[in-house]
């Protein structure tokens, strides 16, 4: 059986095709003007990589901000769902994934299954979300991807006392141009946002494993934030932390796969 | 000469005024850049030399604003609340003020006056920037035009286009996103005059605003942005002749008189 799953989120497109259970291909694009267009680009270069074509593929599902009217896609589902499916596949010891996207960010617990429970997000504010990172790290004119190593250089992480992105954007200018030091800002800026991510997850039950997915999972100075502040150790995933909720998407594919038969 | 002067440095700009009085003698407008304590010297001794006046003739001095305690200041002013200077203000540009609205920069304020000119109650925005002066500044960025054109480009709309996302980053990508596809950017420039009118009511009607009704600050200066809240609020506002963005900078001189 092979399936695929697409993820077609605000900055970031995720494709993965799986092949019997086995991973055979994942690829991830900037976004492009369309949801469509986006779906289809990052999808012919997965099964480009896999050496298949549409036709090979038994079901797809889409998720995502953009996930709907994909052509190709069987039906569309929700990325908390596929999120927390697509954690559970990678170790079946998670019950606790913190996503954070580039516009919003979300808590969700699984059961003993993989299946959700209960979740939390926050869509409505940049604050806590990667667009807040990116924002930061060019005010702080620092490479998006030489953010987060920046808390591992100082005990002394600066604190960001604005919550709003726009806000928070003027406190880096003013504290650069008081002459703090970018290393000092930069470790802030990541435990604001672990603290953001923290605080949403607040009421849920976070027992059993923990990860982080979605693109700031990429940020080891969030990581560390967050590892202190749920007092638990982050699993790391085997997969990049971004392809999570394609990955999850193409495992929900074989459950529609197998409720519907296999198509031969 | 006897002066008091009064300098509100706010996150965009740096407002001074110096009065006597009761009276208006001087005013300073300057952009707050990274180092407002240094802009600030600068707008104090403008002010002195605008009045024909030396330190020495100065009374009292107060700052107030979001930089105030943040930053040392040389002239070593007293420290002004940012609600009791906006009261203030109010009440000296109209007489019978019962609520001041103060839409600046980073900040919106509402404020309930008592008949003695005292605060009563206030609201402000939340620490978020929608409904700002910066969200307005962002909006004309992305839509690549002049902050000060917004209201004559968004009086000219035959249609009004719904900001959905209140955040100030997810509205620069949606009104990005309806240009792209198509929409015209009179109606969208419209849709966020109106937007903002509508974070700035909402503030407003917590403190019950009523008449007379003072509204200040940067934004005050777009027409269109004090039409709709005046709309929405079913009052008119009244109409004085400073700039509105120098009222706090005007109360803050009045509490130090």
């Amino acid at each position: 059986m092979i399936t695929a799953g697409v993820d077609v989120g605000s900055l970031s497109a995720e494709a993965v095709i799986l092949s019997d259970g086995a991973l055979l291909a994942a690829e991830i694009i900037r976004v492009r003007p369309s949801p469509v267009e986006s779906s289809s680009t990052v999808m012919s270069r997965a099964l480009e990589v896999a050496g298949l074509c549409l036709d090979d593929i038994d079901a797809c599902i889409s998720t995502g901000y953009g996930r709907d009217n994909i052509p190709f896609a069987n039906k569309s589902m929700s990325e908390i769902s596929c999120h927390g499916k697509g954690a559970y596949w990678c170790d079946a010891s998670i019950r606790t994934i913190v996503d954070i996207g580039g516009q919003d960010c979300k808590a969700i617990t699984v059961d003993e299954n993989g299946d959700l429970v209960d979740f939390k997000m926050n869509e409505k504010c940049a604050a806590g979300t990667g667009r807040f990172l990116e924002i930061i790290s060019k005010a702080l004119g620092v490479e998006l991807e030489a953010l987060g190593p920046l808390s591992f250089q100082t005990e002394t992480p600066l604190k960001i006392v604005n919550r709003c992105s726009v806000f928070a954007e003027y406190e880096t200018l003013f504290l650069l141009a008081e002459g703090k030091s970018i290393v000092e800002i930069g470790a802030g800026v990541n435990e604001a946002m672990a603290q953001r991510a923290f605080a949403l997850a607040h009421g849920l039950k976070t027992d059993g494993g923990f990860t982080v997915t979605g693109g700031v999972a990429k940020n080891v100075g969030v990581i560390r934030s967050l590892e202190t502040l749920f007092e638990t150790e982050v699993i790391k995933l085997p997969v990049d932390p971004q392809i999570i909720g394609a990955l999850g998407a193409a495992v929900l594919a074989e459950r529609l796969v197998e409720s519907q038969g296999a198509r031969e | 000469m006897s002066l008091t002067i009064g300098i509100d440095l706010g996150l965009a700009m740096v407002k001074g005024v110096a009065m006597s009085d009761g009276k208006l003698m001087a005013q300073a407008l300057e952009p707050a850049g990274a180092q407002p304590a240094k802009i600030a010297q600068g707008c104090y001794q403008q002010l002195l030399d605008r009045s024909g006046a030396t330190a020495g003739d100065v009374d009292g001095c107060m700052a107030t604003g979001w930089a105030a305690k943040r930053v040392a200041l040389e002239f070593e002013p007293t420290l002004g609340s940012e609600i009791g200077c906006l009261a203030r203000g109010a009440r000296w540009a109209c007489g019978s003020a019962a609520t001041a609205v103060d839409i600046g920069a980073q900040i919106v304020k509402a404020v309930q006056i008592s008949p003695k000119g005292r605060p009563k109650r206030y609201e402000l925005s939340d620490k978020c920037a929608s409904g700002s002066g910066r969200f307005l500044e962002i909006m004309a960025s992305a839509l690549e035009l002049d902050v000060q054109s917004l209201a004559e480009v968004g009086a000219a709309a035959c249609d009004k286009v719904v900001i959905s996302a209140q955040c100030s980053v997810f509205a620069e990508s949606e009104i990005v996103s309806l240009a792209n596809t198509g929409a015209q950017v009179s109606n969208i420039v419209n849709g966020v005059n109106y937007s903002i009118a509508q974070r700035v009511a909402t503030i407003a009607m917590r403190v019950e605003a009523q008449e007379d009704l003072v509204i200040c600050g940067g934004v005050a200066k777009n027409t269109e942005v004090v039409r709709y809240l005046s709309e929405i609020l079913s009052i008119k506002p009244v109409a004085y002749d400073i700039d509105p963005q120098l009222i706090c900078a005007v109360g803050a001189a009045l509490e130090v008189a």
